[in-house]
């Protein structure tokens, strides 16, 4: 690591982005070391950078200007610390940095985007990341800021080795009344459904013991942000809308697969398509991508953020998917009405068409949404 | 009301059986694993629901059908996600798709 | 229920019941050329999750031939498995390059 840096630049530099984990003083102790380090045997300066983005409009308490500032200062504390004991020359600077998102939510794509604007504004290609480090944003299945910054963005990435006690954070989410209610409430109804309705007595005695025993372990790890009744009603209601369009686009596609896999001459012209998605957030994702998946011609292959990595099978689904119907329809389900007004993933692309508009299904505007839509009510992604 | 429900039944389960064999099929003549997972996916998925549909049909308004209703979402869910979870290893493992243009 | 395991109900709806089972069995058996013949080890998973899918109708399709809801729970499992499978089997390959 130390040779790649031994380049002939004035300045090194190394970059911790900061978020309240377990692990961060740990993280932060290693970091210092390593800098102290680099600055002993190159006998040069090195800026070591804490750096934690916040988001000014965010509600109060999630990501607070004033939360992160004093997270901040203890993050700096330490560091300085830690060269005190070993560094009397003073070669090591800490320097914290709390660029600002440009809305909430942030998506984890801009969280990145904010760390990597600082560590390219100082040129720094060492990134040290807390193994545990949270985002304060919701991120899709199993990809973390490690994944981001060295396999897409291509920084020089060290894990702090830090001792963890367990394998918290991202599984875990605050424990709360209504989490157990809703846990302890759908075993229930689970149970008895399974169970029958035979001896009444015994099954409702039995089926509240078992729910009270599953909430009490899973409560924990069953959502991601605490359930609002008034939440859950309306996305159940979209979600109803939705399964009929969802049932016809399946349809669809397996009668379009059937005549492909029948026709004698199994007239296929399979791609991989690579599209940025225009929903983020676990459950948002995973419908997506379970949506492209079951309808016609698709398989979503690669699921990275918001990127996917889709295989089509006929160059007829391939224009289905950037015309984006489904993609509007899961937006729908999870962001509301508004949210539908979206560019699709055509003109996102700047894919030149070939006019070669497919089935419109069922979706009420099918018409290339305008172009000028994407920063309505602050769900809208960055549209690039 | 019983002729209704049996056509009902009948047309679900060779519709279903269908789009099974379809999957079959597919999974034997698409030349590599993606198009075969597209196969799989899809048609197995529907010819699943249709014939879980005949069996609610049968059963008619009792706890039984909840279950199927059940079975249904469960694979309407966990289908696709196999699936995925297929091509995606595939995909890591670096196993290029096939395309038009080369042979077999 | 009525008569024991036979086919219960009898009418003609269990009887489409019970081909459909026989139909779904015998192309679920030709499927088994596609595991024997890979090439990859992903081609004979998806047909081995095929080959579950198709279990699980199987049992279901009995349940109502027969009229025994608690197949349906034996479905259910059957199901689960056959995801957890697939899962499991993917998760491997990639991870350990393969399974055994």
């Amino acid at each position: 690591m130390t040779t790649e840096l031994g380049s002939g630049d004035a300045d090194f530099g190394f970059l911790v982005p900061v978020s309240d984990s377990p692990t961060l003083d740990e993280t932060v102790e290693y970091a210092a070391r390593e800098a102290r380090e680099v600055a002993a045997e190159t006998d040069e300066h090195v800026d070591l950078f804490l750096v934690a983005p916040i988001t000014p409009d965010g509600p109060p308490g999630v990501t607070d200007r004033d939360d992160v500032d004093h997270l901040l200062e203890r993050a700096a504390a330490v560091a300085t610390d830690t060269l005190e004991m070993t560094d009397p020359e003073g070669s090591v600077d800490v320097r914290t940095a709390m660029p600002e998102l440009a809305r909430y939510p942030p998506n984890p794509v801009e969280y990145v985007d904010a760390i990597v604007a600082v560590a390219d504004e100082r040129e720094i290609e060492t990134v040290i990341v807390d193994p545990d480090h949270r985002m304060p944003v919701e991120t899709p299945i199993g990809r973390s800021i490690e994944t981001e910054l060295r396999d897409i963005r291509g920084f020089d990435l060290e894990m702090a080795p830090v001792e963890r006690p367990a394998r918290k954070g991202r599984l875990v989410t605050r424990g709360g009344l209504a989490q157990f209610l809703s846990v302890a409430g759908l075993s229930f109804g689970f149970y008895l459904v399974l169970g029958g309705f035979g001896d009444v007595m015994f099954d409702l005695v039995t089926g509240g013991v078992t729910a009270l025993l599953v909430a009490g372990v899973l409560s924990r790890i069953t959502f991601e942000q605490t359930p609002q009744p008034t939440r859950v009603v309306t996305t159940a209601w979209r979600w109803l809308l939705y399964v009929p369009y969802l049932l016809w686009k399946i349809v669809t596609a397996n009668v379009q697969i059937a005549y492909v896999v029948l026709h004698p001459s199994l007239p296929i012209d399979p791609t991989m398509e690579r599209f940025e998605a225009g929903v983020w957030g676990g459950t948002a994702t995973t419908t997506l991508a379970n949506s492209i998946t079951l309808t016609p011609g698709t398989l979503t292959v690669d699921v990275r953020n918001r990127e996917f990595v889709v295989h089509s099978l006929t160059s007829g689904s391939r224009e289905d998917l950037l015309d984006g119907g489904l993609e509007r329809a899961v937006r729908f389900v999870f962001y509301g009405r508004s949210a539908m007004r979206y560019p699709s993933p055509r003109e996102r692309l700047a894919v030149n068409t070939e006019a070669n508009a497919s089935d419109g299904g069922a979706e009420t505007e099918t018409g290339t949404g305008n172009a000028a839509a994407g920063d309505d009510d602050g769900t809208a992604g960055e549209s690039s | 009301m019983v002729e209704y429900g049996t056509v009902a039944v009948g047309a679900l389960v060779v519709s279903g059986l269908f789009f099974t064999f379809v999957a079959v099929v597919g999974i034997y003549r698409l030349p590599d694993l993606y198009t075969r997972t597209h196969a799989a996916s899809k048609s197995d998925t529907l010819g699943a629901l249709l014939a879980l549909a005949a069996v609610g049909v049968t059963f008619g308004v009792d706890t039984a059908t909840i279950k199927v209703a059940l079975l249904a979402l469960f694979m309407l869910i966990t289908s696709p996600t196999a699936a995925h979870a297929i091509a995606r290893a595939a995909h890591d493992q670096d196993i290029e798709p096939w395309q038009r243009g080369d042979e077999s | 229920m009525i008569e024991g395991i036979g086919i219960g109900t009898g009418g003609t709806g269990s009887t489409l019941l019970l081909a459909g089972a026989v139909g779904v069995v015998f192309v679920s058996v030709l499927l088994l050329g596609r595991v024997m013949l890979g090439p990859t080890m992903q081609d004979r998973v998806i047909a081995l999750n095929v080959i579950g899918s198709n279990a699980v109708i199987v049992i279901a399709l009995l349940a109502g031939a027969m009229d025994e809801p608690a197949f349906l729970d034996i479905a259910l499992v059957y199901a689960l498995l056959n995801f957890l499978m697939s899962i499991a089997i993917s998760k491997f390959t990639v991870e350990r390059g393969g399974v055994l």
